[in-house]
């Protein structure tokens, strides 16, 4: 686990950089030939995704293997692949200047390209390579769920919630809550994988033979459907970090019941029908599909808010917090998450899509999930795993600074995207119309201060895991870790042992 | 306010009070503590209010905003004598954009891409975006629009279609009398 | 451990699951049946599109295949085996390897270039459909040999990819045409510069005056460019394939982007350069050609880029 979350989270702090200089080409601050902004941009999307992803995948693997026994070499497989595919497809941007953007929707990568040949092999095989260490993982865990519990369907909790009554007569223990996020997503991530597979291989045999013509509209399905799915994945699967530390700083149990359960049915159905909503625009789709995307994309924030961000409030309404930086973090992100639902779901609506759609807008809600509560589940983490090693915490005055650099520096960030996309500036563009400029230099600043705030949680993380104290809030700290030191049963011991 | 600057309110508000909400909340924890059965009871009969309100609301929008969607507006007898316009969107341009559309006029640009994928997507003289469609190889989408106001209009790509994406456009004027 | 709910004695169990096991394996052969009989070989009128959704039962009906024989083959061992402290234990992990890999080799076997060169030979088609099969069994029974439940995931999963394969690969579903383009716009006889000049002006400008940083001027600069040795080869170049990359013009830089116009025709480019050597301070009387059609014509068919032409530019000096 350590080392995917590790890698995972310092690949995301260098392409935070990445993304820091097109905010401040975009500012007019300094100027870029487009073909390094586009293949950055290519970069970044692509990169980011998969290293957050890398966090999730550590960390589902990790409390599932608390529960049930996994071949540790598979792990290090999917590992490996995941590592391979990503430096196939640093290679391609960075060198071979690949700029398709994330999404190489079809036939852009080929057509009239402005980078050599070999770098949209690299990308698109690297990207496949990726998606078969994902594959890899996926197949794992879902066997350990599945073992865990017995049979599929109990892994789903079938009986828990159509057989209540024998469940219980029975002395059954419900699921952890950690295990519906792990079995959901092993399970749609092999139909993801499945998608991703035919358009990869579709797109490759296309490399090879440019005269076998594709579908563009069946292309741009297959791609949406693998880019959302991998997408959305992420943020269920860091959930697990918070259904399992937020316990921990509350001394509550987080409580898994019918209703969560049908909440993660739902999640998974929707999160791989939602994709439609990433074609309102093309009438050439049919339009069953253009008004399921909708609905889809709205139930979607039901089981999210009325469940598990609710559960979340539940656990901290007058309760005895251990409030740290590790519980700010998760309280947080689920505050982002919601934040970030609701600049979707509008988003989402398609007559407010048509002024939306592809202005900055669309990288402002997801920034909001990924950076406001992806990363924030992850650091969550990271902080409950530095602070019970030692059974420390960081001092208020630390936990303020951090506070306000991270949340602030988001803020002013996500404000950036959000007004400039409401202003009707487009997306991936190097030079943005007004207000673009202005704007993007104030998220410039947003971003700036943000990063600084992470390096202070870098140094503060780094203290706390080593247990040095500060001069003069060593008092504080002494007293900070005096109450409420949260159960320390299951608490991972050092990173040497098993990731 | 037009359209997304309402969408922007909108979200603004529901973003402030969520972040208050949260602080609410989380300043609980430094009042009387209570044990997680007796927040659960009430906490459960709670959440069954906020599941029928959040449902009855996306439900109600969803079914509010169907008459608004864009699609199949070309077929509408309003539009029966609407003037047509063919975009060809190529790799850097918008072939076939008039320099000149009549204001209060149904509109229907049918628009095509010979290359890749791009995104017509139309600026009112304010610079706000009013109406976008994709243009995708092989596929003709149509885009049906009334200009009520006079001026110069912009068109920008909107979808991603290479490093000279953000160079593509072009403008229109929209201006009494007939074409 | 959670059991099943229901006890049953362990030998009505075990024909109750020999019983479901066979009935699988009958569902599978009608499925194979189905592609073979209904399918056959395709005959000119089934559209490839069509014919790839009868590869969908060969498919499914040998992934069916792969987890009933995955069942006789481990036969009453349901009981879970476990490791010394009672926790469940895991199946061999290699198995993951062909669960992966088989699919993807039946992607790869669906190469579109093939189909004309199977279509011809269909022994050698029925050969391939014959390996569909096999790779579908080869990946549901590696799936169930590494977890049960495994199997029917990815039985479900071949199913979907064969189904989503059939709409893409080697077809083009709707292809609509551009609109007929419109012949190249005339005036006195002569194709006229102007009316062509409207492509470039969104960029260039209307009066050839460019924008700062992106694009260059034409006034003046296109003919002091065909003045120059090499030039009119070079400007024929920019206009067939266009043209990237940092250059200079009288002092300052730009860097745009200027796609290729090869889609117009040769005389339409020779008629649009006269209109601006012509318009903005040339020194070439119109209707004396500055770069002729001929010229134009030579530089096509060299399948140059854009990144080429710019060294083009540096070579001129």
């Amino acid at each position: 686990m350590a080392v995917y979350i590790a890698t995972g989270l310092s690949v995301a702090f260098l392409l935070m950089l990445v993304g820091l200089t097109m905010r401040i080409t975009q500012a007019g601050w300094i100027s870029l030939d487009p073909e390094i902004f586009y293949s950055l941009l290519t970069l970044h999307g692509a990169g980011m995704v998969v290293s957050l992803l890398l966090c999730g995948m550590g960390g589902i693997w990790y409390l599932v293997r608390r529960e049930v026994d996994m071949d540790i070499r598979l792990a290090w497989w999917a590992f490996g692949l995941i590592v391979a595919g990503v430096a196939m497809v640093i290679a391609a941007t960075v060198v071979g200047k690949f700029g398709a953007a994330w999404t190489f929707l079809y036939p852009l990568p080929f057509y009239n390209p402005t980078w050599p040949n070999w770098s949209i092999g690299s990308f698109l095989i690297g990207i496949m390579v990726i998606t078969a260490g994902w594959t890899v993982w996926s197949l794992q865990i879902l066997k350990a769920v599945i073992r865990r519990s017995g049979s599929l369907r109990d892994a789903l909790g079938w009986d828990m919630v159509f057989h209540a009554k024998q469940f219980k007569a029975a002395g059954r223990e419900p699921l952890p809550a950690q295990m519906l996020p792990a079995i959901v997503i092993s399970v749609d991530g092999m139909v993801m994988s499945a998608g991703g597979m035919v358009i990869g291989v579709a797109l490759i045999v296309h490399w090879i033979n440019p005269a076998i013509p594709l579908d563009t509209i069946w292309a741009k399905n297959l791609t949406y459907f693998f880019g959302h799915s991998i997408a959305n994945f992420i943020i269920y699967m860091l959930l697990a970090f918070v259904y399992v530390g937020l316990p921990r700083y509350t001394n509550r149990k987080w409580n898994t019941n019918a209703v969560f359960v049908v909440a993660w049915w739902g999640t998974m159905i929707f999160v791989l029908t939602a994709y439609f909503h990433h074609m309102y625009l093309d009438y050439a789709q049919p339009l069953i599909l253009q008004y399921s995307g909708q609905v889809f994309s709205y139930m979607s924030a039901v089981p999210v808010s009325v469940v598990t961000v609710y559960g979340g409030l539940m656990l901290i309404w007058r309760a005895k917090v251990r409030w740290s930086v590790g519980s700010i973090f998760m309280y947080a992100g689920m505050a982002g998450w919601i934040i970030g639902g609701a600049g979707a779901l509008l988003d989402a609506s398609v007559p407010f899509n048509v002024h939306l759609h592809n202005t900055l807008w669309v990288p402002g809600h997801f920034h909001n999930y990924l950076l406001g509560s992806c990363l924030y589940f992850a650091l969550g983490w990271v902080f409950l795993q530095a602070e019970e090693r030692h059974h420390q915490r960081s001092s208020p005055a630390m936990r303020w600074l951090i506070g306000v650099m991270v949340f602030g520096g988001t803020a002013l960030f996500l404000t950036g995207f959000y007004v400039s996309g409401a202003e009707g500036v487009p997306r991936r563009y190097m030079v943005q119309p007004d207000p673009g400029q202005g704007l993007s230099a104030l998220a410039s600043v947003g971003a700036i201060v943000l990063l600084g705030g992470l390096l202070v949680c870098l140094y503060e993380g780094a203290r706390l895991w080593r247990n040095q104290s500060q001069d003069g809030l060593a008092g504080l700290v002494n007293a900070g870790s005096a109450d409420g030191a949260g159960s320390a049963n299951g608490s991972p011991v050092s990173t040497l042992e098993a990731p | 306010m037009n359209t997304q600057g309402l969408v922007l309110v909108t979200f603004a508000i529901i973003a402030m009070a969520i972040v208050a909400l949260f602080v609410v909340v989380a300043l609980t924890s430094r009042g009387p503590t209570q044990r997680l059965d007796e927040v659960s009871t009430k906490g459960y009969a709670l959440r069954r209010w906020w599941f029928a309100i959040l449902s009855t609301t996306l439900i109600l929008a969803f079914l509010i905003m169907i008459p608004f969607y864009p699609y199949g507006r070309s077929k509408s007898s309003a539009n029966e004598n609407a003037i047509h316009y063919n975009i060809i969107a190529r790799q850097y341009l918008f072939e076939g954009l008039p320099p000149q559309i009549p204001v209060d006029t149904p509109i229907i640009f049918e628009v095509y891409a010979a290359d890749v994928n791009h995104g017509f997507a139309i600026y009112n003289p304010d610079n706000q975006l009013i109406g976008q469609v994709q243009a995708m190889p092989s596929y003709r989408n149509e885009l049906v629009m009334t200009f009520t106001e006079v001026g110069q209009y912009s068109v920008r790509c909107l979808e991603f279609c290479g490093i000279g994406h953000h160079l593509m456009g072009g403008s229109f004027t929209v201006g009494e009398g007939n074409d | 451990m959670n059991s099943s709910t229901v006890s049953r004695s362990t030998a009505s169990r075990r024909s109750a699951s020999r019983r479901h096991t066979y009935i699988i394996l009958v569902v599978g052969l009608l499925f194979v049946l189905q592609g073979v009989f209904l399918v056959g070989l395709p005959p000119p009128e089934t559209s490839i599109h069509d014919h790839h959704i009868e590869h969908l039962f060969y498919m499914v009906g040998g992934a069916l295949w792969g987890v009933g024989l995955a069942q006789l083959l481990l036969g009453d061992k349901d009981q879970m085996p476990r490791d010394e402290t009672g926790r469940p234990r895991i199946g061999h992990s290699a198995w993951l390897i062909a669960a992966i890999l088989a699919p993807a080799a039946v992607m790869f076997l669906m190469w579109p270039s093939m189909y004309e060169y199977i279509e011809a030979r269909p022994w050698i088609h029925a050969w391939v459909h014959l390996w569909y099969v096999i790779l579908s069994v080869v990946t549901t029974f590696a799936g169930y040999m590494f977890s049960k439940s495994a199997g029917w995931v990815l039985s479900a999963v071949v199913g979907v990819m064969a189904w989503a394969a059939a709409f893409g690969f080697g077809v083009e579903n709707r292809h609509v045409h551009l609109p007929t383009p419109e012949a190249a716009p005339m005036v006195n006889g002569q194709v006229d510069g102007a009316a062509v000049y409207q492509n470039c002006a969104s960029c260039h400008q209307p009066n050839g005056e460019g924008l700062p940083g992106s694009f260059p001027p034409l006034a003046g600069h296109l003919s002091d460019l065909l003045g120059h040795e090499g030039g009119a080869n070079y400007v024929a170049n920019v206009l067939v394939y266009g043209l990237q990359g940092s250059i200079e013009v009288n002092g300052d830089s730009y860097n745009g982007v200027m796609p290729s116009w090869g889609h117009l025709s040769d005389a339409e480019l020779a008629a649009v350069v006269d209109y601006v050597v012509t318009s903005w301070g040339g020194d070439t009387p119109a209707g004396k050609a500055s770069l002729s059609a001929a010229q134009i014509e030579e530089v096509r068919g060299q399948n140059r880029s854009a990144d080429d032409v710019h060294r083009l530019r540096e070579k001129l000096g």
